[in-house]
């Protein structure tokens, strides 16, 4: 089936009245979102991230630029059409509003009361929404009765009453416990087929980028940073922004306290560390026991990885090797050739 | 003495409570109607809103002595057309209480707004259908609230026009005090008063759906 392009922005930019003066708070973003993807959007706080969720939901209008959402320009409509376009465009976040002295069932049929349905139509389209996010038990509870995870449950159940296509997810895993965060994963990924929704997430748990996003784009003060598929994401970030975010998770780098006793250049008191990072490798090991045995060298292994994202392996490794720089930097040339992507990441002291 | 009393009660009452209906059936609506006007797109609307809430701001702000001195013309008018001082004195009441109700309604529904306009936008809502959709229903706690509170203060506001002569148990309590001197009155009305100031905060929690 051929996809089309469901989102796209062009030359985005929006200012942001602080309390002095004007700031950019979103810098030339070029973003195209494909129909049924599910792309994740990773930053430091303040990065930009919801102020971008709300530049694609128009529900602020960008300075310049255009939001393009199914082949139409939102961008300079006027707002009556541009309420009825809302409405094509979910929103779900960490702390959502619901009526407080309305029950469930009540607060899921609000978009419809506004839309002005039949009654009977509401009753109906209400308990199929529950029913797709698994909350029909609750139907009769008040909403200050619900837990974070039921909450957000009924959020995304109020969404989808109004026949969304792109479902826009504002950090809502922060404040779940891990179990939580797994069943709402699932339950993204199960009303995502159901619906044939477009997800754009933001969120900094990159285990929830590793299971459930199609691709990711790195935000940095403003700006997209880096556009690339989670793979590539956690196995060559490009970007410093990238690159903080894999680092505890891949162990693509070392420990804070480890990292304080590295140095850049190479002395006698030191020895090399090397990081390795192969993927699709045939007999990775013996190619490292014959390159070192080959160069007369020796190794520790300080710390190892390995996972499979989207049915990839990931395998990423830091090794210490002792032996003088010229054969250690003609070993790790070896390596490079042979498929196993290696780099000195510096020189750690020797211990005597 | 206690027909006397009663007689007084009577025309507090009466002041108080139709000041009461009058400043809920136009200051709730004239409260929605100026905030409505602050998200309006267009600047003279924005400006109207702006310019409404500072008069809002400025009655309260005034003491109540003061609104009686200001409606006299109305007051005489009214009196010179058959109605009592105690009816006359409904006017400069219900535009207080008005002032208090309009002035509270916009600022719930200005907190309100802030935490729903995210939400009520992505549902694809207009302004209209969010405020009585939405904030409406999810204020009427609150705004009932105010509007028992406001009971309580335009009877505090009821015994200062007494002292203009509008009758009730103020002019009651003043009169017997300063003439006689009696201070039993004084006692009484007190006691009196801050009854009916009880049942109006009891009737409301009774009314209240229970808050969240």
């Amino acid at each position: 089936m051929e996809q089309s392009h469901i989102i796209n922005l062009k030359d985005i930019e929006s200012t942001y009245s602080g309390p002095r003066q004007e700031q950019l708070y979103l810098k030339s973003i070029n973003l195209t979102v494909t129909s049924g993807e599910i792309l994740g959007i990773i930053g430091r706080a303040g990065a930009g991230k919801s102020a971008l969720l709300r530049c694609i939901g128009l529900l602020d209008r960008p300075l310049t630029g255009i939001v393009s959402i199914d082949q139409k320009n939102l961008t300079f409509m006027a707002s009556p059409e541009l309420v009825v376009e809302r409405r094509n465009i979910g929103l779900v976040s960490s702390k959502p509003e619901f009526l407080q002295t309305q029950n469930v069932n009540k607060n899921v049929a609000l978009p419809l009361k506004i839309q002005r349905f039949p009654r009977q139509n509401i009753t109906k389209l209400v308990e199929q929404a529950l029913a797709q996010v698994e909350l029909s038990s609750k139907a009769l509870s008040l909403p200050g009765s619900l837990s974070q995870l039921q909450k957000i449950q009924l959020d995304l159940a109020r969404n989808l009453v109004n026949r969304i296509k792109i479902l826009l997810c504002d950090d809502i895993f922060v404040g779940l416990d891990q179990k939580s965060s797994e069943y709402l994963i699932t339950l993204l990924r199960k009303i995502q087929k159901e619906n044939n929704l477009t997800i754009i997430l933001t969120t900094n748990d990159s285990d929830i980028i590793k299971t459930i996003c199609d691709r990711v784009i790195v935000m940095h003060l403003g700006a997209i940073v880096e556009k690339c598929s989670v793979f590539e994401l956690f196995t060559r970030p490009a970007s410093d922004t990238a690159r903080e975010f894999i680092r505890f998770t891949t162990k693509h780098e070392l420990p804070t306290c480890f990292r304080r006793k590295i140095v850049a250049q190479e002395s006698p008191e030191h020895h090399a560390l090397v990081r390795i990072n192969f993927t699709e490798c045939l007999a990775p090991e013996e190619i490292l026991n014959n390159t070192l045995d080959a160069y007369d060298l020796k190794m520790n292994i300080i710390q190892a990885y390995q996972e499979k994202i989207n049915n990839h392996g990931i395998n990423i490794m830091i090794i210490e090797i002792f032996g003088d720089s010229l054969t250690v930097n003609n070993a790790v040339t070896f390596l490079n050739n042979n498929g196993l992507q290696s780099e000195i990441i510096g020189y750690a002291p020797n211990i005597n | 003495m206690l027909p006397t009393l009663i007689s007084a009660l009577r025309e507090t009452l009466y002041m108080v409570l139709y000041s009461t209906l009058f400043s809920m059936l136009i200051g709730i609506p004239l409260g929605m109607w100026v905030i409505g006007l602050s998200y309006s797109k267009n600047g003279f609307n924005r400006g109207l809103s702006a310019t409404l809430h500072a008069i809002l701001l400025a009655v309260k702000a005034t003491p109540y002595i003061l609104v009686m001195l200001l409606f006299i013309p109305t007051t005489n008018w009214l009196i010179n057309h058959h109605i009592s001082f105690t009816g006359a004195t409904i006017v400069p009441l219900s535009v207080a209480g008005t002032m208090l109700i309009a002035q509270a309604v916009c600022e719930i529904f200005k907190e309100l707004m802030s935490k729903w306009q995210s939400t009520t936008k992505s549902m694809g809502a207009t302004s209209k259908q969010t405020m009585l959709l939405i904030l409406l229903p999810e204020s009427l706690t609150r705004i009932l609230e105010t509007c028992s509170n406001t009971a309580a203060t335009i009877l505090g506001f009821s015994i200062i026009a007494g002292a203009f002569g509008a009758g009730g148990l103020g002019q009651l309590a003043i009169e017997k005090t300063i003439t006689e001197p009696n201070f039993l009155y004084a006692i009484i009305s007190i006691v009196t008063l801050i009854a009916i100031q009880q049942i109006f905060k009891y009737t409301a929690i009774l009314i209240l759906p229970p808050k969240t």
